[in-house]
């Protein structure tokens, strides 16, 4: 397949195209829903295709098919040609490309044990096992179990000598237990909410989960949280636990950094972003604890690769680094707006789609107390866990959250009670300023967010963030009205 | 565009690599091209041409759940490797899994000849019209133009054979001020010319240009009325969080405490219809059950919901039409959507309006109790006063948090006229509607 990749590249060569790139994916998921120790289903998904973007006098051309025949991609870079031609024409700025230089490599995730290569019914075995550990607790009438692989193999070539291949390996897993009464129902899951916790790993990561072993105190809580009272609507100091942490920066920084946002491609859609370029190494984004980056170099995190889908080496970069926003996700097109190198965050969900810019693994850095320590620095206040609904505005300054459950703390201590139903709101700096406290780094856990959706067509894309729970001063919190 | 035949012999391949055993296969294929600008200019633009087979594979009442993009020999014996291991693996599914019945129709062709093989010229001269009225108005234009080929074709060895194909064409436009804060339109239609671009771009100039909000309002309960693009998105949580037969039956679905029950006016009918003039038809669903026009609320009463096939076979109801994937099985969706036109004129809707606010669009909305279908989200592209029946100035966007159920309860009005905003590949036929008691909680910064 490369050569014929490399035979579509030199015949846009030879039409004096700027630039061109093709891709060839192949995908292969397994994905298993077992329901109170009964498998619901259990469904093997495989594709491949070519996906090729031509540069032509500033216009973007892109063309995939999954036919993979030498015409049939060939057809394709005319295609993707002649679409760029059309963009050309009607250009009053023409698209320039950030300066990379030409990779030759390969790279594959570290995968210990290569989830495919587990037998079927041991998989389905552990959910079961786990459903029904679940079930016992009288007040849970549904307990699902879910798991979901997926192994990716990409070659991507272009015109400026680039030569890579990749193996992506994810694995992810979770468990939910639905507890029923008269009055309604609440929800409690483990190790995430919406499909469980994911990572660029194999096998060893869903059983480091002990999913088993935690299915007794998850359906523990759903079942208490039914008779569980509402927190009381007002300001409150609050903790935010790890993975409910991983959907904050995802939200008020991950987004309202991609670059793309910022100029305005996604404004009919996804929306537009506060973080103008105006405001880069000047606005206090958060307090002086608040150190964000993007990092797709991190071991195992969802969002880690060796190169993005425009060829761009994988690496670290601050977005927030001492409170100040100092950097944005970029793909070669924006970076070079603004005379930088791209940070590596085009990425394409599919050989179908054109890379966009897409969060890698956006991660909250460790602070230096323990969660013993942050709850200890609260008279009255709650600690958050577990994300159940997530909104912010299309400028990504209102947001407001939900979660499973409230833990209350009182005198810096955990007193016990549960509170169900909380929710918490705010804007984004002034939140991030609020900032008082993050845990160290044995807190820090990088979680996966599976389902990241952006950009028309609709791509959905997996990501990662590192984050430790963190302390926030006098958030709004309260039961939705 | 495959043709019929392609799918006819992929049935017999199928019948090849898989004798002896049961299936039920969807069968799609996609062309869909796309242009997408921002500030005026192209940022993106594609055609991705994409084939997928998904299906169930049975064996002694053992189910493998497949999907494939790639239908060769090759490919279908690597599945069938996939099949095997799966059910080797796996129990006896905890109901009786019965094929659909032998059906065959004649091929439903909705193909309209002009969106054929749709060069991207085409695209690029409605994206210079659009730009033209953004030029002509001083404003900035960003959003896409896309146009769709589809085919669809579902088989199983109980002899079910059916095959559709269509295509349409869908768009949507922000246009934006000197202030970055404008108005939104979008439309999905048969073919470009039922889109009207024109209009209903000419339509936004003006909210675009007043929208320079300046004021800003506080949060509380107001009287509202919701754009069709509004009401569209918050129908569609609902048909999300609430008709899901499987979470109904297992007591995780809001509708628990209201199916059944009136819950809206008496002006108010919200129904799955394939036969409406403006929707792309789908004449079935994925697993072949036809589709007729399907009353979800009727004259104010919640009437329906939705069972996939799968979850109808567990629970011993009928399928409704409204399975959407083989790879989810017990998911079921309202494909066709459309909200009746109601009782008074848009006009009218306006005039009832003494002092209250108009929201054109929603973001990013979000489930936030699903237990009783408790709704969060945004305000965006125009948030307007609305005094004496007219839109008179815009003010700063809010966030809301408002039950379903509860806006239904103060739903006062819907316009007669209905509009067709884009929905997910079909357009979600929508009125305008005046609700009171409408709950903004906190505000933004724009």
């Amino acid at each position: 397949m490369k050569e014929i990749l490399k035979e579509a590249l030199e015949f846009l060569k030879a039409k004096d195209v700027e630039y061109a790139d093709a891709r060839y994916e192949e995908h292969q998921r397994e994905e298993i829903e077992v329901e109170s120790a009964h498998l619901k289903s259990f469904s093997y998904s495989q594709d491949k295709g070519v996906g090729i973007r031509v540069l032509f006098d500033g216009g973007w051309g892109f063309a995939a098919t999954d036919t993979l025949s030498k015409n049939s991609v060939m057809k394709a870079a005319e295609l993707a040609l002649e679409i760029a031609k059309e963009s050309a024409r009607t250009a009053k700025e023409k698209v320039r490309l950030a300066e990379e230089p030409s990779h030759v490599d390969t790279f594959k995730s570290p995968a210990q044990v290569d989830p495919f290569s587990i037998s079927k019914a041991e998989k389905i075995e552990l959910l079961k096992e786990a459903t029904s550990v679940m079930m016992k607790n009288e007040k849970v009438k549904r307990a699902v179990g879910t798991m979901d692989f997926r192994k990716i193999h990409k070659v991507f070539v272009n015109t400026e000598g680039s030569d890579i291949e990749q193996d992506i390996t994810i694995s992810g897993a979770g468990i939910v237990a639905f507890a029923v009464s008269e009055e309604g129902f609440q929800v409690r899951s483990y190790p995430s909410s919406f499909g469980g916790d994911y990572a660029t790993r194999g096998w060893e990561f869903v059983q480091e989960m002990k999913l088993i072993e935690n299915a007794e105190k998850v359906a523990g809580e759903a079942a208490a949280l039914l008779s569980a009272p509402e927190i009381e609507p007002g300001e409150y100091d609050i903790i935010i636990d790890g993975q409910q942490m991983s959907l904050q920066v995802h939200e008020s920084c991950g987004h309202p950094t991609e670059l793309d946002r910022v100029f305005g491609s996604e404004i009919s859609f996804a929306g537009g972003s506060f973080l103008q370029p105006e405001l880069l190494n000047k606005l206090k984004y958060g307090s002086d604890i608040v150190n964000i980056t993007a990092d797709a170099t991190l071991e195992g995190g969802l969002g880690s690769f060796g190169y993005d889908d425009e060829g761009v080496k994988a690496r670290m970069s601050y977005l927030v680094k001492d409170g100040l926003f100092v950097g944005y996700l970029m793909d070669r097109q924006t970076a070079a707006k603004l005379g930088l190198r791209s940070n590596g965050a085009a990425r394409a969900d599919s050989w179908s789609n054109m890379p966009i810019i897409r969060m890698t693994n956006i991660n909250l850095l460790p602070g230096d107390k323990t969660l013993d320590e942050l709850i200890s620095e609260i008279d009255y206040g709650f600690l958050l866990a577990t994300n159940k609904s997530w909104s912010i505005d299309d400028m990504r300054v209102n947001f407001q959250f939900a979660t499973e459950i409230a833990y209350e703390i009182k005198g810096g201590k955990l007193t016990g009670k549960i509170f169900k139903n909380p929710v918490y709101y705010g804007k984004t700096t002034e939140f991030w300023n609020s900032c008082d406290g993050i845990a160290n780094k044995d807190f820090w856990h990088i979680w996966g967010v599976p389902n990241c959706g952006k950009g028309q067509p609709g791509q959905v894309m997996w990501v990662g963030h590192g984050t430790s729970p963190a302390r926030f001063r006098k958030v709004k919190v309260g039961v939705a009205r | 565009m495959r043709t019929d035949q392609f799918y006819r012999n992929l049935m017999r391949l199928l019948h090849d690599t898989f004798p002896g055993y049961e299936f039920l296969v969807t069968a799609t294929s996609t062309k869909r091209d796309l242009t997408r600008f921002a500030n005026s200019e192209i940022h993106q633009n594609i055609s991705q041409e994409t084939l997928r087979m998904e299906g169930v594979f049975i064996k002694d009442n053992k189910m493998a759940v497949v999907s494939s993009g790639d239908v060769s020999m090759e490919g279908l014996k690597k599945l069938k490797e996939q099949v095997d291991e799966i059910l080797e693996n796996t129990e006896e599914l905890n109901f009786k899994f019965k094929m659909p019945p032998l059906r065959m129709e004649y091929p439903y062709y909705m193909d309209e000849e002009d969106m054929l093989n749709v060069h991207p010229l085409k695209r690029r001269e409605l994206f210079e019209l659009i730009r033209s009225i953004a030029d002509e108005n001083n404003l900035k234009a960003f959003g896409y133009v896309a146009n769709t080929e589809s085919e669809v074709s579902v088989m199983s060895t109980s002899g079910l054979y059916l095959y559709h194909s269509a295509t349409y064409a869908d768009f949507n436009t922000v246009l934006l001020n000197e202030n970055m804060t404008g108005s939104y339109t979008s439309a999905t239609a048969k073919n470009f010319e039922q889109l009207q671009i024109e209009d209903k771009v000419r339509e936004i100039v003006t909210l675009a240009r007043k929208n320079v909000p300046e004021e800003e309002i506080d949060p509380g309960q107001y009287t509202v009325i919701l754009g069709p693009e509004a009401v569209a998105d918050i129908f569609s949580y609902f048909v999300y969080g609430a008709l899901n037969g499987f979470a109904y039956e297992t007591k995780t679905s809001s509708a628990v405490k209201y199916l059944g029950k009136k819950i809206g006016p008496n002006f108010l009918t919200f129904k799955d219809d394939p036969e409406d003039d403006r929707q792309i038809k789908y004449p079935f669903d994925s697993v072949g059950t036809k589709r007729t026009t399907f009353p979800v609320i009727e004259n104010g009463e919640f009437k329906n919901i939705l069972y996939s096939y799968q979850t109808a076979l567990l629970f011993g109801k009928e399928p409704t039409g409204h399975t959407v994937s083989m790879l989810q099985p017990y998911m079921a969706f309202v494909m066709n959507p459309v909200i009746n036109g109601g009782n008074m004129t848009k006009e009218v809707l306006f005039s009832k309006v003494d002092r209250g606010i108009y929201i054109h669009r929603i973001h990013y909305m979000n489930i936030v109790d699903p237990a009783k279908l408790s709704l969060t989200g945004m305000t965006r592209d125009g948030l307007f006063i609305v005094e004496n029946g007219e839109i008179t100035k815009a003010v700063k966007n809010m966030r809301f948090n408002v039950n379903f159920y509860k806006l239904l309860e103060n739903l006062k009005g819907l316009s007669k006229e209905t509009y067709n905003p884009a929905g997910y590949s079909t357009p979600f036929i929508a009125p305008y509607a005046l609700v009171e008691s409408f709950n903004f909680t906190s505000k933004s910064d724009h």
